[in-house]
């Protein structure tokens, strides 16, 4: 027997806005889609997953997404993603404390109880923040990611393409943890299998 | 009445604006023995200095080595003065014991008495809160023997002399390979830094004096190409502990923000008499 565990694997994309020229605001980042792969490993140590993805276009607001994410995080679990800091926390963090103040405080609460836990940011065996992209390392195992392309997103975010932005979002957090698999020296077998046959009754022929 | 007994000076060394450095040394002549020369007898080659300040919530970093040239030692000593600011807390380990004498000697060998800062620092009391020794530190004050950089870093997870060691730097630096030596310096004063917050959590009995700065300190290592041979602090067991633990930290210190702002957004309401939101 073994502790049921959850592990939440993270991708977020975000839309970068400069701080202006006469420095009146400063640079902040608008969430566009956020991606959340849930493993639970149970006391038996059987493995169940579930991928749930959303993308908002500009003109949403971000509200919708925390409203939406703080319905699908779970209470507890191991965070798990590429540049955990910079890339998928720092928007986060940036929406919380921007929207609807009581809608960002219950959100933040949630981050907090599940970055508590050790998180896991894969990018740091790789150069962390001066890590190559996701694509290139993942590419090393055979595994498919997404290419990171900022102009894209912003692109996608502005036109409205929220399915683009949700799936494009979903590939990487399934990237992340293929990744996370792949990279534990065959200490994975089972839950790699366990997720490749869950994978396979995906419908979207990219997870 | 006024206790006539002197009072012990703090050992609370200020964490906001810390300079931690390292000199390599190489002496004339070797003693034959192999034994390690007589501290007066060394030639300071290279001294290496890593300021780490606390700026508006950020930590900034800037790593500086300076090389002694034959003839040059005079600007050497105002290079080194430069780097240690009366207002900053200098930290070393063993410094009391070799490199600031060792400093303090050239510099007055060099007629170089215009130096406030590295006087401010070498002459520094030993149980005060100007200068902070890490081996008498982890050695609690003389209370055992003192230990090696390497005991202590091996300890606390820190990767330590992983390039070359102190007993090569004079060959190295009779075949001119000053750049072996600057590196070997850095990776010191990394070290040195590393187990300085390892210390200054641990004195103030808060994880997140370790934690933060550590974290942002592998950060600034990933960002800086020209400091590639640090790379084993930004992945070393110590900072793959701090960096998830400065993760959290930050996402806790920006959820009590948001309670305040919450808080304040549900007076309004009140005052305003608008029902309450999500």
């Amino acid at each position: 027997m073994t502790k049921p565990c959850s592990f939440i694997t993270l991708a977020v994309a975000s839309v970068g806005i400069d701080t202006n020229q006469h420095g009146t605001h400063a640079a902040v980042s608008h969430l566009a889609a956020i991606a959340v792969l849930v493993a639970d490993r149970d006391g038996a140590g059987s493995w169940s997953f579930s991928l749930n993805h959303r993308g908002v276009a500009a003109g949403d607001g971000e509200d919708t997404l925390l409203l939406w994410a703080l319905n699908i995080l779970p209470p507890t679990g191991i965070v798990v993603g590429w540049q955990l800091a910079d890339r998928i926390v720092a928007p986060l963090l940036d929406a919380g404390t921007t929207g609807d103040p009581e809608l960002g405080r219950a959100f933040l609460d949630r981050l907090t109880s599940l970055v508590s836990a050790p998180s896991v940011d894969l990018a740091i065996a790789h150069g962390g923040v001066s890590a190559p992209p996701l694509t290139g390392v993942a590419a090393r195992h055979g595994i498919d990611a997404p290419p990171t392309d900022p102009a894209a997103v912003a692109s996608a975010w502005g036109f409205g393409e929220r399915r683009w932005l949700r799936d494009v979002v979903a590939e990487e957090a399934v990237a992340v943890w293929r990744l996370w698999l792949a990279e534990s020296n065959g200490m994975a077998a089972e839950a790699s299998a366990a997720f490749e046959a869950w994978a396979s009754g995906l419908r979207r022929p990219s997870v | 009445m006024r206790s006539f007994y002197p009072k012990r000076p703090s050992d609370e060394h200020p964490g906001d604006h810390v300079v931690t450095f390292d000199i390599e040394s190489i002496v004339d002549e070797e003693p034959d023995d192999g034994s390690f020369p007589k501290w007066p007898l060394h030639r300071p080659v290279v001294a290496s200095f890593l300021t780490a300040s606390l700026r508006e919530g950020s930590y900034c970093f800037a790593m500086t080595s300076i090389v002694c040239e034959p003839g040059g030692e005079s600007d050497f000593y105002a290079a080194v003065d430069a780097q240690l600011p009366t207002g900053a807390t200098s930290v070393g380990f063993n410094t009391r014991g070799y490199d600031l004498p060792v400093l303090q000697l050239g510099a007055i060998a060099e007629r170089r008495f215009d130096l406030a800062g590295l006087s401010h620092h070498a002459r520094a009391h030993r149980f005060g809160n100007v200068h902070c020794d890490l081996a008498e530190m982890y050695s609690l004050s003389g209370g055992t023997k003192r230990p090696s950089l390497s005991e202590i870093c091996d300890r606390l997870g820190v990767p330590v002399k992983t390039s070359v060691h102190g007993a090569d730097v004079g060959t190295l630096w009779r075949t001119g390979d000053v750049a072996a030596i600057t590196r070997y310096c850095e990776e010191d004063v990394a070290a040195t830094y590393c187990a300085w917050l390892a210390w200054h959590g641990w004195r103030h009995g808060d994880d997140g004096l370790i934690a933060r700065p550590l974290a942002a300190f592998a950060s600034w290592i990933e960002r800086s190409p020209e400091h590639a041979h640090l790379m084993p602090f930004a992945t070393s067991p110590l900072a793959v502990w701090a960096r998830p633990r400065a993760l959290a930290l930050r996402v806790a210190a920006t959820l009590k923000a948001a309670e305040r702002r919450a808080r304040q957004a549900a007076d309004e309401r009140a005052f305003s008499g608008d029902p309450a939101g999500f």
